[in-house]
């Protein structure tokens, strides 16, 4: 899928990290150990890894043992009972490690399911409190983020708690068998760790700003192929193409500039780990001379700084490094879907209105601060019952209009009033189940016809949605579905017009006592769309239709044309007189044939 | 086109040095341990001096090096190589143009030309990788061998055993994936739909039902989730039983190799890096399936490249009217015909509407007329110059299009309005523009006019076309088409853009898809499309007394007031967040 992409600002140079970026780390802190559960859940995880560092805790021990009592010793039997003690600690590890599965599959799973319940929850409410739809592959990408979360985290964890134990036993069991080590090796990891906090803090936020800049390469090139016809007609090519190539490099050299911190990390690691080895290596000969030191001994100790550290300490930065690092990453991003923004209108809850009669009183609206209204002090008045119908020019603001009318929108100044009160101080639930508007997009979800008609009025059964599908006129659409148990498929399975039907029959099912069709009928032929409206002037309550065809005016007992933000309403034949514009718009409209 | 260069070749120089280090850092991986055993047994011997010392200590340098290198080297190779691929796939996607939409949707091509490129981009890295981790293992598999025959033949014993498990337990794991798959895709079908039909849900209040609909199969997901780990975690124990196994084996054979002089006790700790490093063997599958994505990748990006651009040549156009002629032209479409034997001769200077019924092949008309897409057969002139003969500049420079859905680049509204290769220099022309387009009003009502950056504006399909338009009309174009340029504009102000285009553009030929009567009227002359043919080119009142003409006009219901709002394909186009 391309995205819908937001045009950027080409910049030169590398970009900077943007400062609402929040730091990584704590989104992930928060998400894991917020629940008590969860804590639980690691403290297991812990205690399992713990015990699967055993073997790596006495593997140097017992190849010091098996080589000087046993096969240095002459005793082969020793040496190899030993070593089948060893085998048998390895698969007490393996048990360990399978164990520390579950609680890493609890806690991964319920993570999962935190982030998707959270930001489903987030961004719906955020795009129904715009009220307008996002950027759906953006959005959807939430999902097979969540499912990199799940992915991430579960290697993070398992190779976290492996290795940071398997490190731990390493320089505990070399303690154990040659204390006088310490003294090199513990200075050499203290400082290596000192070393890597900043070289980490530096890598971090290299590959952030490489991520960002992979996010703008995405998006510039997302919007450049979306429109290659309108770059390649404007002969714009090399334009494009300049634009592009900038952003494209500026990445290139972000993610060098990830590699190039890398690399010194990977050398401060192979020297934390290689260090130790040559300091044994030298100091070899006079801890065997002075007897301090065994073969065995020697040898044990070689083998927990190769077999043991070294692995522990590369696999340890690497998964902190790049999976915990990556995973923050996401966590944060997924966040900033996640949160419920506060309903924009004010909620007061109770209030119902004690009539129908909707007023507009010197409503005025705008979308910013400096663009010309939409609404200027417009006033309207549309009794209980009332049939009218909204037309303007195009772009005038008639679905604004609509949003206002409903209590979607506020406006900036002046009052919509519903039986005499203020829309603002009315109980939201009883108004959107008062007041219904049907946009030009029709949602249709994925479940059978009875639950998609049903939506607005759960209690309704056959004989109403009967009745409903007869006052519509629309059951031999219904029948050719297979009635209203048939399964209608998500999107792509139904044309347009018949999504418009069912959403139509929804509403017309629905306790609403005001309707307004925002060119809800758009998808569907003239007398089909006729035959819908007169349906809804017969329904009991107030019906308000945003034109798509001139004919939806003559058959309103009132028309209402918007513009130039304001409202004049008028019988047709009256406004024709007294309103040029309409004369004009109804004008053209025939004259289009 | 010469042939699409090699991934590999497009690594340049870190590539090369990437591979140098490839080389040097199995010598360095496999000396180690050798040179680790020589020193431990020489300190044992009590004769551990310099000599027995310096190659330990030149092999740790050089194996840190290497480890250094190839963490640079890989990431540098693979940027670069990415780099080159998508500049080269990008300017052969300017080349192609339309022909390139056309053949492959704008989702797969955005996929070809990011993830298939950095995909093939990887190509160096792995192979290098691949070769080093190979070389690895088998000297480390050889290194055992030399140490004692046995330990070798051990490990050969182990190892397929090991090699047969990790398969088996793969394809389990791979088939409980499948499931989670498709309920996570289920859980993501839904979220979007919801996401479509936000206006519904918010005039209904009903968010938090939708919610729930959503997320209605989280709880199959989740047991389908645990169902995986279960299985992974047979996995792990399965092959956590096996490692141990061998492991215990080989030592215990080495350490009776040390009892009985065989083995050095140096060497003893030398087996088990050496076992460490044949067992590698057993990962090299996933760097095989790594290097066939990679090639797969490569195919995607190679597949774009090697598809013809259409013709160009390197004529100018002589001084003209702007006069179109189409020469038996023919256009087919995924092998179905969409234009079929149009000849038609427009005089320069003059207005043709386009008229048919929608699928009748008007737009694929106006591109080809346009030069934006070559015809499949015949010809198109331009001034008696052939379209293909052109210098691809020349003929963008010739003719000029607004579109039913434009879509804006550029970062402000003015730089979106004199988006070309050339922009008019001062706003003079763009002012004049806009008021032809009666676009002026539109601007005037944003936050910071033209100043106003393009994702800042929220606007309707008729102002979106209304800019549209303003941009095409500051172009010095001789020819100018209109594809349903004000279909989502009023009539009263169609019928005033017209008359300042007709002011502005005197004498520039001009396409007008129209699907209003009185647009035709208007026009000079109406090239009637019919199922991909012309049916006629004469003057409106000439062809109004044919029913079937009439018809044509009938069909669609007036203005489709457009996209006004969170119409999907309006997103990309100025109007977000």
């Amino acid at each position: 899928m391309t995205t819908a992409l937001a045009p950027r600002g080409r910049r030169k140079g590398p970009r900077r990290r943007p400062a609402n970026r929040p730091k990584t780390g704590r989104h992930l802190a928060r998400l894991l150990l917020a629940e008590p559960r969860h804590r639980g859940a690691l403290a297991r995880l812990a205690a399992w890894s713990a015990l699967g560092a055993v073997p790596v805790l006495l593997s140097g021990q017992l190849v010091a043992v098996a080589l000087d009592r046993g096969f240095l010793a002459g005793d082969g039997l020793f040496g190899l009972a030993v070593l089948g003690g060893y085998g048998a600690t390895l698969l007490l590890g393996a048990l360990a490690t399978r164990q520390a599965f579950v609680p890493m599959a609890g806690l991964v799973e319920s993570v999962r399911d935190q982030l998707l319940r959270g930001t489903v929850h987030g961004s719906l409410h955020a795009a129904v409190a715009s009220g307008r739809t996002p950027d759906t592959g953006a959005v959807s990408r939430i999902t097979s983020q969540s499912e990199r979360v799940r992915q991430l985290l579960s290697a993070l964890l398992l190779s976290l708690s492996t290795t940071a134990f398997a490190a731990g036993a390493a320089v505990a069991g070399l303690l154990g068998l040659a204390p006088v080590l310490a003294l090199i090796t513990l200075p050499v990891v203290a400082s290596t760790a000192a070393l890597l906090v900043p070289l980490s803090r530096r890598w971090r936020t290299r590959y952030e700003a490489s991520l960002t800049m992979e996010e703008l390469v995405a998006e510039e090139t997302g919007r450049t192929l979306d429109g290659m016809r309108d770059i390649v007609a404007c002969a714009a090519t090399r334009r494009a193409e300049d634009d592009l190539d900038g952003v494209l490099s500026d990445h290139a050299a972000s993610g060098a500039a990830v590699a190039t911190v890398s690399g010194m990390r990977v050398g401060v690691i192979a020297l934390a780990a290689r260090v130790p080895l040559l300091a044994l290596l030298l100091s070899a000969p006079a801890l065997l001379a002075g007897g301090t030191f065994s073969t065995g001994e020697l040898l044990g100790a070689a083998t927990y700084l190769v077999s043991g550290l070294e692995p522990a300490l590369r696999a340890l930065v690497q998964s902190i490094g790049n999976l915990g690092l990556e995973l923050g990453t996401l966590v944060s991003r997924l966040a900033a879907h996640g949160g419920t923004p506060a309903p924009a209108t004010a909620a007061a809850a109770g209030a119902t209105a004690p009539g129908h009669d909707v007023l507009l009183a010197g409503v005025t609206f705008r979308y910013g601060p400096h663009s010309q209204p939409v609404l200027s002090a417009a006033d309207l008045a549309i009794p209980d019952g009332d049939h009218v119908t909204l037309v303007g020019p195009s772009g005038v603001g008639k679905s604004t209009l609509a949003d206002v009318l409903a209590g979607l929108t506020l406006p900036e100044a002046g009052e919509v009033r519903l039986g005499g009160v203020d829309l603002r101080t009315l109980d939201r639930a009883w108004l959107r189940r008062t007041v219904a508007l049907v946009p030009q997009e029709a949602y249709v979800f994925a479940g059978t016809l009875r639950e998609n008609l049903a939506y607005l009025a759960p209690d309704a059964d056959t004989a109403r949605l009967d009745r409903a599908v007869d006052a519509l006129g629309i059951g031999a659409f219904v029948r050719g579905l297979g009635g209203y148990d048939a399964h209608v498929a998500g999107p792509g399975a139904l044309s347009q017009g018949q999504r418009q039907l069912i959403t139509l029959a929804r509403v017309y099912l629905s306790p609403a006592r005001i309707v307004i069709l925002d060119e809800a009928t758009c998808h569907v032929d003239p007398e089909t769309e006729a035959r819908i409206e007169n349906a809804f002037a017969r329904r009991d309550g107030t019906l308000v239709v945003i034109a798509h065809r001139i004919s939806s005016a003559l058959r309103a007992r009132r028309v209402v044309i918007l513009q130039d933000g304001r409202l004049e309403a008028a019988r047709h034949e009256d406004l024709l007189r007294r309103s040029p514009a309409y004369a004009d718009l109804v004008g053209h409209w025939h004259g289009a044939g | 086109m010469t042939r699409a260069p090699g991934a590999l070749r497009a690594s340049g120089g870190h590539g090369a040095a990437l591979a140098l280090v490839g080389l040097a850092d199995p010598v360095a991986r496999l000396a180690l341990p050798a040179v680790l055993a020589g020193a431990v047994d020489a300190a044992l011997a009590d004769r551990l001096d310099a000599a027995a010392l310096t190659p330990v200590v030149i092999v740790l340098v050089l194996a840190t090096a290497c480890e250094i290198g190839r963490e640079i080297l890989e990431t540098r190779s693979r940027l670069r190589a990415a780099l080159v691929l998508r500049r080269r796939m990008l300017r052969h996607l300017f080349a192609l143009g339309l022909t390139g939409q056309r053949r492959w949707e704008t989702g797969d091509l955005l996929s070809r030309t990011l993830e298939a490129t950095s995909g093939a981009a990887t190509t160096a890295p792995v192979l290098v990788g691949l070769c080093a981790s190979l070389a690895t293992s088998l000297g480390g598999l050889v290194a055992l061998f030399v140490i004692d025959p046995r330990l070798g033949l051990l490990f050969l014993v182990g190892a397929p055993v090991m090699w047969w498990l990790l398969r088996w337990l793969l394809t389990r794991v791979r088939r409980a994936t499948t499931d989670y798959q498709r309920l996570l895709e289920l859980l993501s079908t839904r979220f979007v739909d919801a996401l479509r039909g936000v206006r519904t849900i918010r005039a209904s209040g009903t968010t938090g039902r939708e919610v729930e609909r959503v997320l209605a199969p989280l709880p199959r997901l989740r047991a389908s989730g645990h169902e995986f780990w279960a299985a992974q975690r047979r996995a792990g124990w399965q092959t956590g039983l096996v490692m141990p196994v061998i492991q215990v084996v080989v030592l215990a054979v080495a350490g009776h190799g040390v009892m009985t002089g065989r083995v050095t006790p140096g060497e003893l700790l030398a087996v088990q890096s050496y076992l460490g490093r044949a067992m590698g063997l057993l990962s090299q599958t996933a760097a095989l399936a790594r290097l066939a994505r990679a090639r797969a990748s490569t195919e995607r990006v190679r597949d774009v490249l090697a598809a013809p651009p259409p013709p160009a040549g390197d004529r100018t156009l002589p001084a003209g009217p702007g006069s179109l002629s189409l020469r038996g032209v023919h256009v087919s479409r995924a092998g179905r015909p969409v234009l079929t034997g149009i000849d038609m001769d427009v005089p320069g200077g003059a207005t043709v509407a386009i008229v048919g019924a929608s699928g009748a092949g008007k737009t694929t008309l106006t591109e080809v007329a346009g030069g934006l897409v070559p015809p499949d057969a015949g010809t198109v002139l331009l001034d008696g110059v052939p379209l293909g003969a052109l210098r691809r500049d020349e003929l963008r420079r010739a003719v000029a299009y607004a579109f039913e859905h434009p879509r804006f680049l550029g970062r402000t509204v003015r730089d979106a309005l004199a988006y070309a290769d050339e922009p008019p220099d001062g706003l003079q022309r763009i002012d004049a523009a806009l008021r032809d387009s009666a676009a002026a009003g539109i601007v005037a009502r944003m936050p910071r006019g033209l100043r106003t950056r393009l994702n800042r504006l929220r606007l309707s399909g008729g102002e979106l076309q209304r800019l549209g338009l303003a941009r095409a009309a500051w172009r010095d174009a001789r020819l100018v088409v209109l594809d349903d340029a004000t279909s989502s504009t009023d009539t009263a102000t169609e019928a005033e853009i017209n008359a300042a285009l007709d002011r502005a553009m005197a004498g520039v030929t001009r396409l007008i898809v129209a699907h209003r009567a009185a647009t035709a009227a208007r026009a000079d002359l109406v090239a009637w499309i019919d199922a991909g043919t012309l049916r006629a080119l004469a003057p409106h009142e000439r062809l109004l007394d044919d029913p079937a003409y009439r018809a044509a006009f009938r069909a669609p219901a007036a203005p489709s007031p457009g996209a006004a709002h969170g119409a999907p394909a309006a997103a990309g186009t100025g109007r977000t967040r």
